[in-house]
């Protein structure tokens, strides 16, 4: 190799990292907007084919390892289509409780605009990347939402894809209110005269933890924990209290949320944008 | 010309391998070639496409912009320091630099994020680090692979034309 080569290589390091150094800078600063969408337009389109591409080789992998209880799994199937088939009531009494769930399940407010969204990925650090991003009309902030279940806030926007920020993320804190056990969640929620506790609920690696409630407050196990955070808008469910600390020594008393349901099964989830 | 359009070709071929290999293996082929390309000794051509393939892999990824030529940029640096301490000239040697440079990348890439985001520290547990080392030796055997193929391919062409 000769001489200059030799000096190029050792400056080379440097260079990257100045310039990287330099990339974060406007990002953080706010002037990347016109690089990022047109790196977007560019490049998106070839990481989700690679992307989909890449989750048939893994589920046709994992079909492979499990194919064993792919067997049973058939075999029990066909056995509940028979039951099903020779029982027509039943399968009439499911339906209707299908569409009563579904009434129930329906949002309230019918001013809000809202973009469904597919789940791309869940990284156990406490994020999900969803399928729609500026091109349909997404930008940071943004709630995600499914139903009255709060999912997270849009913490980065491209052109076709978002990064959305769950509650088990380190990052997330959010003011809390805790409800009665049994309270039926909706817009027209009296909550003020129902609040038990306020608190806060902050991400962690042990998942959602509940802090700051009153040491006199009357909650226990079970209890809803709703958002009542100015960066949300509205009345959005997190979870129940689980796993609650009374410390007689504590000024306050802290605990877990258990979630609604578990982030890594997500599939559909909705974006609010107006 | 020609040369150009092999490299766009090129670009968008890593940022495609790169989706795909994080899926399947959760290996990243944009540190391997960074660090091999570099060993190799490039020219100028090589920071500007490095850079722009940082960029278009951040982008895709929704990271912030530079987090991969940051991480890049610090494990060659690692590994242009190691090689000031252990020489390079052993199968070994290069293997222990090249496993390291890659362990640094997939741990930087891990911690820079959340602290360009949010400024803070995420938790990195026992079964994380594991994970990192098993994806750098990975990384570590596929460089070598590639490197063993690509040297006894050129090696029957070589005896062929050479002069007596």
């Amino acid at each position: 190799m000769t001489k200059s080569k030799v000096e190029l290589q050792n400056i080379q390091p440097y260079i990257l990292l100045a310039i990287g150094a330099l990339f974060v800078l406007l990002d953080k600063g706010g002037f990347s907007g016109g690089i990022r969408s047109s790196l977007s337009y560019v490049f998106e389109p070839v990481s989700f084919v690679a992307d989909d591409t890449g989750d048939t080789v893994s589920e046709w992998g994992y079909a492979l390892v499990d194919a064993s209880s792919y067997i049973s799994e058939l075999n029990s199937l066909k056995e509940e289509l028979v039951i099903a088939k020779s029982s027509e009531s039943s399968i009439l009494l499911l339906q209707e409780e299908n569409a009563t769930l579904k009434e129930q399940l329906s949002l309230s407010n019918r001013e809000d605009t809202f973009i469904a969204a597919k789940v791309l990925d869940y990284s156990p650090e406490g994020t999900i990347r969803i399928n729609v991003g500026e091109a349909d009309g997404i930008k940071e902030g943004d709630v995600v939402q499914l139903g009255k279940v709060f999912v997270g806030v849009v913490e980065q926007a491209d052109g076709l894809g978002s990064l959305v920020r769950i509650p088990i993320n380190k990052s997330s804190h959010y003011e809390i209110a805790i409800l009665p056990q049994n309270t039926q969640v909706d817009e027209e929620l009296p909550i003020n005269s129902l609040v038990k506790a306020t608190g806060v609920a902050s991400g962690s690696v042990s998942g959602i933890k509940l802090e700051n409630i009153g040491i006199n407050a009357e909650v226990s196990d079970g209890d809803i924990v709703v958002l009542r955070d100015g960066r949300i808008g509205g009345i959005l469910v997190l979870g129940r209290v689980v796993g609650l600390i009374n410390n007689p020594a504590s000024t306050s008393k802290s605990g877990f949320v258990s979630p609604v349901f578990d982030y890594a099964n997500l599939i559909t989830v909705y974006v609010k944008t107006n | 010309m020609l040369k150009i359009l092999l490299l766009t070709i090129s670009i968008f071929a890593v940022v495609f391998l790169e989706h795909l290999f994080l899926k399947i293996f959760s290996i990243s082929l944009f540190a391997l070639l960074g660090i091999y390309l570099w060993h190799r000794g490039m020219n100028w051509t090589y920071i500007l496409i490095f850079v722009l393939l940082g960029l278009a892999l951040d982008v895709t990824m929704h990271l912030p912009l530079g987090l991969h030529t940051v991480a890049l940029g610090i494990s060659i640096l690692f590994a242009q320091l190691a090689k000031t301490v252990i020489p390079t000239e052993g199968f070994v040697h290069e293997s222990i630099i090249l496993l390291i440079s890659t362990l640094l990348f997939y741990i930087l890439f891990l911690v820079l994020n959340p602290v360009i985001l949010d400024f803070s520290l995420p938790s990195i547990s026992l079964k994380t680090v594991l994970y990192i080392v098993i994806k750098s030796l990975v990384s570590v055997l596929l460089y070598f692979f590639i490197t063993l193929s690509t040297q006894s391919f050129r090696s029957k062409d070589f005896d062929k034309i050479r002069l007596k």
